[in-house]
């Protein structure tokens, strides 16, 4: 397999560089862009990113605004940096589209499991399944070209909610707990009261319900998710 | 007995200004009254001027006139009365053999029938001023039956003070009393009131309120009002510095992020060379600098959130959620922790509920206080959650040393630590009962620290279940 490529998009030049330092030996190829403007460029160009590692503070153009330019025509997985304490910042990032936020300062343990679960998504679903297509009523999965249509129609998702339908769909018809999402999509363990899965299965409702109305997802309160069967 | 000690001169500034106020004008009141009555006391003679002259005669003349007509056979009193009510003047007869007094009603003050015992009908007319009312007379008037002497008095001039003064001196004492009363009562109030609005600010300034401020006592143009302008600006000054404080605290904590962050990420690249050419020593060092950074990111991370729930902003994130879902977790960790330093805790519930809360805040205002009787009981640890009518309470003690009775409160402080026991090893700064108090207060409740009878400390949480 290439090395994976992630995009690094932060004004700390010295963080750039500690990064690249830290990364590159674990088998990642990094490209820095140190303000918004460069980084959106590079993130839409016509290099193939695996992960978009994006920082709030920006000069030019902020994190969250190239979060909203990047996912009109791309996506690329992104995990946010955000600030410590600034909780409203990550529930922002994740309504924009975020596959994932970490609070700076962050641990590098953390940080290379993190990166890890989001380059990585594909391995830690189960190997029989990856390549068939999954079929559910009027919705399709193909784990090759990572492409979900309903009723026949393109659903544009990001690579989190892709890998949390895709999870949800091979266990269809039994009920999936938010810590088990957060595990195998996020490579994270579901902190107390954390909504970030609930966020993404909202936005993964939302883009369902533009093509079938009907309800797909269950909620189980306090527990979890199911994919219900068709009749 | 506690509501009467305001009463009491030695302990209220009010009263004892009061007092005195009030016995000096009662004082100067009572002089005054003495003085008066020994001016006004000795009886005046003096010889008729011509118009009382004519008007003695002139009644005189008609009173006897009529007397005559009725050839004697009159009733005196009705007499007196019908006269007196067409000529502006009281008057009075003396029987001359019996000293009975007769007189008209009504129109003349209360004299003391004393004062016409030197008079006879020898005696030549006189004005005679006996406290404060003026006699004019005798002259003689005669009927069948006896011969008196007539006394005209000065009809009595309406709504008078004086009047009241002389005919009920009981009422007008009362009256000056309540009057010097009043007047006092208003004099102090109006010179203490802005000391007692001084009092109830600074006490609540005390209590750590901000942006307390004397009202109407600063705008006084006198001494107590520069005394209130001053308070307020030294609640300016001390809420300013205290706010500059603690946002120099919030605004280093932010700054120590990224070279915090680098640090760490400098930390994970120096572990990432070969562990076999690195030194035991080395690794150990690598490993405590790991450690203490984590430490340093922790702190920030407890400075940030109290400076946050430090505003005056309501909560976001306000939802409900069930006492199971945030207990259960909480107290799976606690046990885990409890077990792992060898001691015992024991959670009791009443019933599952649901609460309107911000669930991240309350579990971690809950699990610090749980923490820290974990870590300072011998053995056991008891955490019960009563649900009241309005309340939910969490009880949570511990059986250790507790905390001496004089320290309770400030156990809340941030950076509070008990000066003896105490060591950084906890893993906290002394900010985790801080935050609990400030997550507590963002809920509209109350957290309160108390030391057990038989021991340990018992701290005790509690909420309003309704949304607020």
């Amino acid at each position: 397999m290439s090395a994976k490529k992630l995009l690094l998009i932060d004004d700390d030049l010295e963080l750039t560089e500690l990064l690249k330092e830290y990364l590159t030996p674990q088998g990642y190829e990094l490209d820095v862009a140190n303000d918004g403007e460069a980084g959106l460029s590079l993130a839409t160009s016509n290099k193939h990113y695996d992960l978009i590692l994006l920082d709030v503070m920006l000069p030019k153009l902020d994190g969250f605004d190239v979060l909203k330019k990047l996912r009109t025509s791309h996506f690329t997985p992104v995990l946010m940096l955000t600030a410590k304490g600034d909780d409203y910042d990550k529930i922002l990032g994740l309504e924009m589209g975020a596959d994932d936020y970490l609070a700076k300062p962050f641990n590098h343990r953390e940080l290379s499991a993190r990166i890890k679960a989001l380059v990585r998504r594909m391995a830690l679903l189960p190997s029989g399944s990856v390549q068939q297509n999954l079929t559910l009523g009027n919705v399709e999965l193909s784990p090759l070209a990572q492409q979900v249509f309903c009723a026949n129609n393109l659903v544009e998702l990001t690579a989190t909610e892709y890998s949390i339908l895709h999870l949800l769909m091979i266990n269809h018809g039994s009920l999936v707990s938010k810590q088990n999402i957060s595990e195998k999509v996020l490579g994270k363990k579901l902190a107390a009261f954390d909504r970030s899965i609930d966020m993404h299965v909202s936005n993964l409702r939302k883009k369902l319900a533009a093509f079938s109305p009907e309800e797909k997802i269950k909620t189980h309160r306090g527990a979890g998710y199911l994919y219900l069967v068709s009749t | 007995m506690k509501g009467l000690s305001r009463f009491n001169p030695a302990q209220s500034l009010f009263f004892r200004v009061f007092l005195w106020f009030w016995l000096a004008a009662l004082l100067i009141f009572f002089s005054s009254v003495w003085l008066a009555k020994q001016l006004g006391s000795e009886t005046k003679y003096q010889p008729l001027n011509a118009q009382q002259q004519k008007d003695l005669v002139t009644m005189t003349n008609k009173l006897q006139n009529q007397i005559d007509q009725r050839a004697g056979k009159v009733v005196l009193k009705r007499l007196l009365n019908h006269v007196s009510n067409r000529n502006r003047f009281g008057l009075i007869l003396i029987d001359l053999s019996t000293r009975k007094i007769v007189q008209s009603e009504n129109r003349h003050r209360p004299f003391q029938d004393a004062v016409f015992d030197d008079f006879n009908q020898q005696s030549s007319p006189l004005m005679l001023e006996v406290k404060g009312i003026t006699f004019v007379g005798p002259s003689m008037i005669k009927t069948n039956q006896s011969e008196y002497m007539l006394f005209l008095v000065k009809p009595r001039p309406g709504g008078n003070l004086g009047v009241v003064r002389h005919e009920y001196p009981g009422v007008f004492i009362i009256f000056m009393i309540s009057l010097s009363l009043g007047l006092c009562y208003l004099f102090v109030r109006g010179l203490l009131n802005p000391i007692a609005q001084l009092r109830h600010a600074s006490k609540r300034m005390a209590t750590g309120e901000m942006g307390v401020r004397v009202g109407n006592a600063s705008r006084r143009l006198d001494e107590i009002g520069q005394l209130g302008r001053d308070f307020n600006f030294m609640s300016e000054q001390v809420e300013s510095s205290l706010n500059s404080q603690k946002r120099l605290l919030a605004d280093i904590s932010h700054e120590l992020r990224s070279p915090l962050t680098r640090l760490q990420l400098s930390i994970g690249i120096a572990l990432q060379q070969n562990e076999s050419d690195m030194s035991a020593n080395m690794l150990a060092a690598l490993e405590r600098i790991e450690k203490e950074s984590q430490q340093i990111e922790n702190m920030i991370a407890q400075v940030l959130l109290l400076s946050r729930l430090d505003n005056n902003q309501p909560i976001q994130n306000l939802q409900s959620v069930s006492l199971e879902q945030i207990m259960t977790p909480i107290i799976d960790d606690a046990q885990f922790e409890a077990e792992q330093k060898n001691k015992e805790l024991f959670y009791q519930v009443q019933e599952n509920i649901s609460l309107y809360a911000e669930p991240q805040l309350l579990s971690s205002a809950i699990e610090n206080i749980l923490r820290n009787a974990i870590h300072y009981s011998n053995h056991l640890i008891q955490v019960s959650v009563l649900v009241q009518d309005k309340h939910i309470e969490w009880i949570i003690e511990d059986d250790g040393n507790g905390i001496e009775e004089s320290q309770l409160d400030r156990i809340f402080e941030a950076f509070y630590r008990e000066s003896t026991a105490r060591d950084r090893n906890s893993g906290g700064v002394g900010l985790g009962l801080a935050i609990a108090q400030h997550a507590i207060d963002k809920h509209q409740g109350f957290i309160q620290a108390s030391n057990k009878a038989k021991g340990g400390l018992l701290v005790k949480i509690s909420i309003p279940i309704t949304r607020h």
